[in-house]
């Protein structure tokens, strides 16, 4: 060490392993390089005519498969906060309800839930049921289901003092639910409701056993008519990305800015 | 609600026989407790003793499985615990963060006034913001509670329980979490309070506090109450074994 140094603080010890990890980064970049060459040279290949022309087509599906998303996502929210409330109530009959409900649609196949909405309602109310009302039905009973898991999990998460600082201030149970509770569960349970929009919005797809046409079911058509199953399907994959990335960033977002401790 | 004056003529909290098990294991054994309007009692004990557990059940987060509880002149149960004035009446002031961690102090503050005692907002807001400046903080109100020490933290959730006008305080240990340099603020709070004539029941382990502060000192050892007394008397000489060995240790540690 010269003299100069030895009056001045030690200087932080080089991390060994940083060499290493930009060597490291390089090499991911040339990959990811390689990688999009591959894509935009293979893409450049497929039929984009038929895709402009089919365009309207597609466009029609996806709005019909954003909009059962929203509807679904939304209703099932509402109906997921009143089950996971019932699942947490004192009054036992309400629990078993909540819980013999939710433990059910989520042990059955979605397909099977949107089937058994659509064809049994004929058998017991007598009429028949629109195709958009049993996918709504349906659509909302299954997201409610996964949601009121995963409101319950953040409710589960917030710590027991915030509910006992509400009881003892005066509040009521619900009061305490609506206002202490359901506000930090939100935040805490963010992550687990992107996935479960994300899952939501693939599942829509799945309206097309009872004739609806959503993107996937459009460009199923689309396919059949014109024989392009590359061309059509690597649009699908690439919007499906594109819309399921795009809304998991979004509701990051909604992040609110307190910090819990 | 309860008239004032029936609160005031007799003791405003009385425990009788009281007793609690978490399973096969007795946590509370024959508690008995008299709390003047007015006065300040506080709770020691080592820890595990159930001196927390004695503070629950007199606002209601635990209940008792054996004796009466009679507080502000009405019996402790079900009917009692569901009237939320009631509840509100009997302030509580926890070791840490019971503040509403989304909320802005304010809000933290205003929230129960509005939606128990039906306040209108800018009254609420008012009464807010004398309440901050009466613990030293008029200038958080803005404030998110992570945003503020824990000795600030606490000095709010003594406002947040004040702005109810409970009969009575309790406090759970409200230093006992906090940095050294930051208890005095909160201990100066409560001082406060004390002299302006609230009912106050405290569990801590602030000798000096509750030498200064306190009317009678309660002991508390393996779920029993082994003393209460004057506080003079009892840091004059602990009447028993358990007491002195305790003290001697909070004193001398």
């Amino acid at each position: 060490m010269s003299i100069a140094a030895l009056g001045e603080a030690t200087p932080p010890p080089v991390d060994p392993t940083l060499a290493s990890d930009r060597r490291q980064v390089v090499i991911w970049w040339i990959f990811v390089v390689c990688v999009l060459a591959l894509l935009i040279w293979k893409l450049s290949a497929l039929n984009w005519g038929l895709v402009w022309r089919v365009s309207p087509l597609l466009f029609q599906g996806f709005t019909v498969t954003c909009g059962l998303t929203l509807v679904s996502v939304g209703l099932g929210m509402l109906v997921g906060i009143a089950l996971a409330g019932a699942r947490m109530s004192r009054f036992a009959p309400i629990r078993y309800v909540s819980m013999a409900y939710t433990e059910t649609v989520r042990a059955t196949p979605q397909l099977m839930v949107i089937f058994w909405i659509f064809f049994s309602y004929p058998v017991f109310v007598g009429h028949n049921m629109s195709p958009w009302t049993g996918a709504v039905v349906s659509l909302t009973m299954i997201a409610s289901a996964y949601l009121a898991e995963v409101i319950r999990g953040g409710i589960l998460s917030v710590p027991i003092i915030q509910s006992e600082s509400a009881t003892v201030i005066g509040l009521s149970r619900v009061q305490a639910f609506v206002y202490v509770l359901l506000p930090q569960a939100c935040r805490n349970m963010l992550p687990a409701f992107v996935t479960t929009l994300v899952t939501s919005f693939k599942v829509t797809s799945l309206v097309y056993v009872i004739g609806l046409i959503d993107f996937f079911r459009a460009a199923s058509l689309i396919n059949n008519r014109n024989f392009a199953p590359a061309t059509i399907y690597t649009v699908v994959a690439i919007v499906y990305l594109i819309s399921c990335f795009t809304l998991s960033r979004l509701v990051g977002l909604l992040d609110p800015k307190y910090k819990l401790q | 609600m309860t008239s004032s004056a029936e609160a005031t003529s007799g003791p405003i909290i009385e425990l009788r026989n009281v007793g609690k098990w978490y399973g096969p294991t007795q946590v509370l054994k024959n508690i008995n407790l008299t709390v003047e309007t007015g006065s300040v009692t506080v709770i020691c004990g080592p820890s595990g003793s159930g001196k927390s557990t004695v503070l629950r059940c007199i606002c209601g987060l635990e209940e008792a499985q054996a004796g009466t509880l009679h507080i502000m002149g009405r019996t402790l149960n079900k009917q009692t615990l569901g009237d939320a004035n009631f509840r509100s009446d009997i302030g509580m002031v926890f070791q840490r963060f019971s503040l509403f961690q989304h909320m802005r102090v304010l809000a933290n503050l205003t929230l129960a006034p509005r939606k128990v005692r039906g306040m209108k907002r800018r009254e609420a807001e008012a009464q807010a913001h004398a309440m901050l400046a009466r613990v030293g903080l008029p200038d958080k109100a803005n404030a998110y509670p992570n945003e503020l020490s824990g000795g600030q933290q606490q000095r709010v959730a003594i406002a947040r329980a004040l702005v109810m006008k409970p009969k009575i305080m309790l406090f759970d240990e409200p230093t006992s979490a906090l940095d050294p340099d930051l208890v005095r603020e909160v201990l100066d709070v409560m001082r406060e309070l004390a002299k302006s004539g609230m009912t106050m029941v405290v569990v801590t382990h602030e000798m000096g506090f509750a030498r200064q502060a306190g009317d009678r000192m309660v002991f508390m050892n393996h779920g029993e109450i082994l003393e209460n007394r004057a506080t003079q008397e009892f840091f004059a000489q602990p009447a028993t074994e358990p007491a002195r060995r305790f003290l001697d240790n909070v004193l001398h540690h």
